[in-house]
């Protein structure tokens, strides 16, 4: 029996006893939400927001949605709302289903993105939520969710951890981890150079991709000759281009998050350092459309989850394009591979309990639209772990000559395509024990 | 050469009124700042032109708190605030009006200086004299309203207009390279302490404005128009904050949150180098700006030579010039150069 079942017995029963023996937690938080202790003392939930359990089909969703939409993130997280709007547009005209997104400002920090997932889900009264491009915040928000058997989508968040040492169970990561773009960038790198400096934002992602990146290379018999923490955001990156400099080593690896590798870029250009080997382990097209086109063609080697050179999904790149916002990159597909998969795994399951999406959603095949917007190659959710399963590239900077402008911004080619399997990490040495 | 003058004479006091043991730390700094020197002789060359660069910067940041905290005794928290709009005011005239540079360098200090003159007019004129408590409490609210202000026109996300092209790029200094753009910001910076500098020690507009901090009444009496000059200076310190926003802008875009951000950094300097000083801001902008960069690698270097590598500590930059606070405060409550008597 799944918990919307559970949630629309209430019938009057009255009571705590109920609500202890009877409900998830998800329910108690959900009840006291929408109800006050007077509510869940008289009846939990009814239709929980929308939907109806009890085996019949789920006609509305309602879905939350904590990401950054101020501070140095705001244009991933509003990218990725753009996504998921245009996620529920498809969904709509193609089942009889109504949607609704509820979004809220995580402001980058973990405290204040929990206090407001929790409001969208105790009074927002949401079905699932989506969000977060900080590695932090989605890590707070998946601990929360798990739980409160909430299922949620870390839209933008690449660190190992959430899909190995804390994965959860109502978790389920539509991007690629840190270890899938070290990973798919690491032949590329060991190609390239034999020693390597790296720099990283610290903090989680940061951490994690350092960590991976440098497996990564170790592994293949390289040497990273140091590795040297930023702080995120830095106001100034001159004094790690220096060590970077000091270093000697013929190739750097940027490991920064956000438009913070803007400012890394122009300070390793500005420093000299452009005419060594520079690989950049999770490329996002947008950071770099705010440089000047022979300052964005230094980049060497770098991974990406999806971007606009990426074969496939031109439909909606092209409707990305026609909001007039953004052009397209990872941030807008990640949104729609947030809502796409959340929506029609509740559509499966027919129902909007955590653990009825879980079951639907692990070890499934996936077959929607996404498929062909990330070039065709085999997608599934991994039971183990929750990974999404998916194709990843390798790109590198077009001529100034060749980046093209129209109808959209497309200023890197890629270079390799990997798939999923051939670059996620075995399920056993995650540490995720699911 | 005057100025030179005064420079070394407020340095000699202050090494004069330093404590034995303050004299024994800094023979101590200058020790293991030897020690790096040797060990990353390449490095420590890079980090210290670095510092240099970054230390002017934080100059320009603080200089206009510097003159409107240390002159005329207001704690303005809406500096940074100020800073941000002179940030998004080169960029609306870039951008959106395809203003040159060099103009829009002018226009946007101006237009920020025009809001100043709006706050000291509107508000902080009726809080002369007044607990420092309320003109600090008025001015956060004042930041706020700023802030959302900004983001309303400009969107939360950061904008950045086109550098100009021939300050793209690096310039060879012979030991290292530097951002041609920085390079810029320091001469700038230079320009602008020395014209403060100018103004407030050796024009007749600087004594009456300094003769009306110690006794308004005295200096009114004289037929000095006080309140006018009060809210010039006010406007030259708003202006300052705004050139510093349109520097940055250029170099790394704006944000709502670079308000707070920015204001705390120049409050730390204005501190440490002691309320009521130009020449002790000036100081501590650059002894902040080489901290961040050389205390890193005095870190490293000590972690060779005694083998305990947890010494050498990662991503400890963002925290130095508040440790480098916590410690001039503790030696010298006043700061390096405040005056005698404040905060002890």
């Amino acid at each position: 029996m799944g918990d919307s079942d559970r949630i629309g017995r209430c019938d009057g029963e009255t009571s705590s006893t109920l609500a202890a023996d009877r409900l998830s937690r998800r329910a108690v938080l959900s009840g006291v939400g929408a109800a006050g202790v007077t509510g869940l003392a008289g009846c939990i939930g009814g239709d929980d927001g929308g939907t109806t359990g009890g085996g019949s089909a789920v006609d509305s969703v309602s879905i939350g949605m904590v990401t950054s939409t101020s501070g140095p993130f705001a244009v991933f997280g509003n990218a990725a709302i753009t996504g998921a709007e245009l996620a529920i547009e498809d969904l709509e005209s193609e089942f009889d289903v109504d949607i609704e997104l509820s979004t809220d400002d995580s402001q980058l920090e973990p405290g204040t993105a929990l206090e407001r997932a929790r409001a969208l889900v105790t009074e927002g009264n949401v079905d699932f939520l989506t969000g977060a491009v900080s590695s932090s915040v989605a890590l707070r928000l998946s601990g929360w969710a798990t739980d409160n058997e909430v299922t949620y989508f870390p839209t933008g968040s690449h660190s190992d951890a959430l899909t190995g040492g804390e994965c959860g169970k109502y978790v389920f990561r539509p991007s690629a981890s840190n270890s899938m773009l070290a990973n798919s960038i690491s032949d590329g790198m060991v190609e390239a150079a034999d020693e390597w400096f790296l720099m990283y934002s610290d903090y989680t992602w940061g951490q994690t991709a350092s960590t991976a990146v440098k497996n990564a290379l170790e592994d293949a018999g390289k040497t990273v000759v140091g590795r040297e923490a930023v702080p995120f955001p830095s106001d100034d990156y001159a004094q790690y281009v220096n060590r970077a400099e000091a270093s000697g080593a013929p190739a750097i690896g940027v490991l920064i998050a956000g438009l913070d590798l803007r400012k890394a870029s122009n300070q390793i250009i500005a420093s000299g350092l452009e005419d060594r080997t520079l690989a950049m382990h999770q490329l996002e097209d947008f950071v770099f459309w705010g440089m000047d086109k022979d300052a964005a063609s230094i980049l060497d080697v770098a991974g990406q989850v999806w971007g606009p050179a990426t074969d496939g999904g031109e439909e909606f790149k092209e409707r990305v394009a026609e909001q007039g916002e953004m052009d397209p990159y990872v941030r807008h597909l990640l949104g729609y591979i947030s809502v796409d998969q959340g929506v029609r795994a509740a559509l499966r399951a027919e129902s909007t309990a955590a653990p009825d999406m879980r079951e639907a959603l692990e070890g499934h095949e996936v077959s929607s639209p996404i498929v062909d917007m990330k070039g065709g190659g085999e997608m599934y959710w991994r039971a183990g772990d929750h990974q999404l399963v998916q194709p990843t590239y390798t790109v590198t900077s077009r001529p100034t000559d060749e980046m093209r402008d129209d109808p959209y911004k497309s200023w890197f080619s890629v270079e390799n395509e990997f798939a999923g399997d051939d670059v996620a990490r075995p399920v056993e040495d995650t540490g995720c024990s699911l | 050469m005057s100025a030179i003058l005064d420079a070394r004479t407020q340095a000699q006091r202050l090494l004069s009124e330093s404590s034995p043991a303050a004299k024994l730390g800094g023979l101590a700094g200058v020790l293991l700042l030897g020690n790096a020197a040797v060990q990353e002789p390449g490095l420590f060359i890079d980090q210290a032109i670095g510092g240099l660069v970054y230390g002017m910067i934080l100059v320009m940041i603080s200089l206009g708190l510097a003159l409107v905290l240390g002159l005329m005794g207001v704690v303005n928290f809406a500096h940074g605030a100020l800073f941000m709009l002179g940030g998004y005011f080169t960029y609306a005239a870039m951008a959106s009006y395809g203003i040159p540079f060099w103009a829009a360098l002018l226009i946007a200090p101006v237009g920020v200086g025009v809001v100043g003159i709006v706050i000291e007019v509107v508000v902080l004129r009726r809080l002369y004299g007044k607990e420092p408590i309320i003109g600090l409490l008025a001015t956060f609210g004042l930041t706020l309203m700023i802030e959302e202000a900004a983001r309303f026109v400009w969107g939360a996300s950061a904008v950045q207009p086109a550098k100009p092209a021939f300050l793209t790029g690096g310039t060879d200094l012979g030991v290292t390279q530097v951002g041609t753009y920085r390079l810029f910001t320091v001469a700038v910076a230079t320009v602008s302490v020395a014209g403060v500098y100018y103004l407030i020690t050796r024009t007749d507009f600087g004594l009456s404005v300094r003769a009306g901090v110690q006794d308004g009444e005295m200096t009114e009496f004289v037929g000095v128009n006080l309140p006018l000059r009060f809210t010039a200076m006010f406007f030259l310190g708003s202006a300052i904050a705004g050139l510093g926003g349109a520097l940055r802008v250029v170099e790394f875009g704006i944000d709502p949150g670079a308000a707070e951000e920015f204001v705390l950094l120049a409050f730390v300097v204005v501190v440490i180098g002691g309320v009521g000083s130009i020449f002790g801001s000036v100081v501590a902008g650059l002894l902040v700006g080489w901290a961040q960069f050389l205390i890193p690698v005095v870190l490293s270097a000590l972690a060779v030579i005694t083998g305990v590598s947890a010494i050498n500590v990662q991503g400890i930059s963002d925290l130095i010039p508040f440790l480098v606070m916590i410690a001039v405060l503790l030696i010298r409550p006043r700061g390096l150069f405040g005056e005698e008597g404040l905060l002890e």
